[in-house]
């Protein structure tokens, strides 16, 4: 593994560059770390393997944050067979900024065969804080997916709900250069409020899970498992849909970080169940 | 004064495109309560076009109607599949969908152009998902519509058919429909004239509740729309 220098800085431009690229490989049934190369603040842990072969990788930022003007580039390579999940020690926090705003840019790209779990802890964005952010997938035949994008509407321990003064968040599916899913979701606080009806309502949380498969599944069986996961629990409000090309989304609202948490790994679990063909198993986050 | 006047065709409530069948996630609120009078709806009405109907669909629509000026259908054919993948929620997606189809088949029955024949041949054969923003935007574009005008009347159509639903699912009179689409005038200038020069990249929307409630509408025990 290698570690590179940051360039040297530009004394105009406030925030850092980072770049963190990671290339798995399959060796026998393992899928091993290839080639990892990273520039602060972003790392990444060396990955272990679970009992199905899959390499479980959290990606770090030691800085425990993000401040405006970062631009933090993720580009993940999956050769054909890979098995891959990662995720996040912890939330993301978006610092505040006076000025520019953060940019978060990942692109994942799986080749044929290849597994993807891409969970990362939820983003929270302080008060005046301004995140851009985009994930790409781009999907080889006969290549799976499980993607989740979730945030919270501030510090709500705090107090602090709809302070940021700007959210952009794309992500975007293709399957064999198809495009399956785009969302680009866009906040602006200041100029519409989230609390309104047919927005946020009462919620602080807002989560989005994608699964994705190029392959035979019965998809109307994993929106039900979707479904039924969605409806016990009483404190989230959800709902479940395909998407026009072998796919689902299950998009829920919960009150509290707690509840977004709980029903993203029983979500995840079942998505693992169903559409992976492997066992939930202990992430040992907390 | 022709323009004019086809403008008004396409976008009348008499037009058979098939709005009249769906209420885009209203009924779902209605329903449960959320919605249950004129305020209601006009804030139902509110979250649809400002998260949804005006960065989403009209940007697209736009964007359509400038491909087709420039007879580029390869352009039009990119965009309805990146909005087809902007629209998770099956019945919001189908909706377009259908009336998409059915704006194209009355527009190829007198209206004959061959880009929107063309067009028509590749919805046959699937290769297009032809949602009604583009198909809109494309009549526009041939048509030599004027985009300010052509987002205005289209957003305004939208309105008129979400408040003709209303007026089905609630007890509400015909002068609380009108007082709604009185009101919501302002709203529909302001995202009309944020949509003009906007590209594709430039779409998104924020109505998770709405997609939500429309996500839940076919698990409903009786529905009167097919959204």
């Amino acid at each position: 593994m290698n570690s590179e220098r940051n360039p040297e800085p530009n004394p105009e431009r406030v925030g850092r560059d980072g770049f963190l690229r990671l290339q798995f490989e399959r060796r026998g049934a393992r899928t091993i770390l290839g080639e990892s190369r990273f520039t602060l603040p972003l790392q990444a842990m060396a990955p272990l393997t679970l009992d199905d072969g899959t390499a479980y990788l959290m990606l770090l930022n030691p800085t425990g944050g993000v401040l405006g003007g970062d631009h933090l580039v993720t580009e993940i390579i999956q050769q054909a067979g890979t098995r891959v999940c990662l995720t996040t020690p912890s939330a993301t926090r978006i610092y505040r900024t006076a000025g520019q705003p953060a940019i978060l840019d990942t692109k994942i790209q799986l080749g044929e065969g290849a597994t993807l779990e891409y969970l990362p802890d939820h983003v929270i964005p302080h008060e005046r804080s301004a995140l851009r952010q985009s994930l790409r997938v781009e999907m080889a035949a006969g290549s799976r997916a499980i993607v989740l994008d979730s945030m919270a509407s501030g510090r709500v321990a705090h107090g602090e709900r709809w302070s940021f003064t700007e959210m952009d968040s794309r992500m975007e599916v293709f399957q064999c250069g198809k495009p399956v899913f785009h969302n680009r979701t866009r906040i602006v606080p200041s100029s519409r409020n989230p609390r309104e009806i047919g927005l946020m309502e009462e919620f602080d949380y807002m989560a989005c899970l994608g699964i994705f498969a190029d392959g035979p599944d019965d998809w109307l069986s994993v929106a039900a498992a979707m479904h039924a996961e969605l409806d016990r629990e009483a404190h989230v409000w959800g709902g479940v849909s395909l998407v026009s090309w072998r796919g689902c989304v299950v998009r829920f609202l919960a009150r509290s970080a707690s509840d977004m948490t709980s029903m993203n790994r029983k979500l995840w679990d079942a998505a693992r169940e169903l559409v992976v063909q492997a066992p939930a198993f202990d992430h040992r986050k907390y | 004064m022709d323009n004019f006047l086809s403008l008004l065709q396409f976008t009348d409530s008499l037009f058979p495109a098939g709005a009249y069948a769906h209420s885009l996630g209203l009924e779902s609120y209605v329903q449960s309560g959320g919605v249950a009078d004129a305020a209601g709806v006009e804030n139902f009405l509110r979250a649809y076009l400002g998260g949804s109907a005006g960065p989403t669909d009209l940007v697209a629509m736009l964007c359509a109607g400038q491909n087709a000026q420039a007879g580029d259908l390869a352009a039009c054919i990119s965009l309805d599949e990146t909005l087809d993948a902007m629209k998770p929620a099956s019945e919001l997606r189908d909706a377009s969908r259908q009336m998409g189809r059915q704006t194209l088949r009355v527009a190829n029955h007198f209206a004959s152009h061959a880009l929107l024949a063309e067009y028509g041949d590749t919805v046959a054969a699937e290769l297009s998902p032809c949602h009604h923003a583009i198909v809109f935007g494309m009549i526009g574009g041939v048509m030599g519509w004027p985009a300010p005008e052509m987002a205005s009347a289209y957003l305004y159509s939208a309105s008129a058919a979400m408040v003709g639903a209303a007026l089905r699912l609630l007890p509400l009179g015909q002068l609380a429909g009108q007082r709604i689409l009185w009101n919501i005038r302002p709203l529909i200038a302001d995202l009309a004239r944020e949509a003009q020069g906007k590209g594709p990249s430039d779409m998104w929307s924020f109505a998770p509740a709405l997609e939500i409630a429309s996500m839940r509408h076919a698990t409903l025990e009786a529905r009167l729309f097919r959204s």
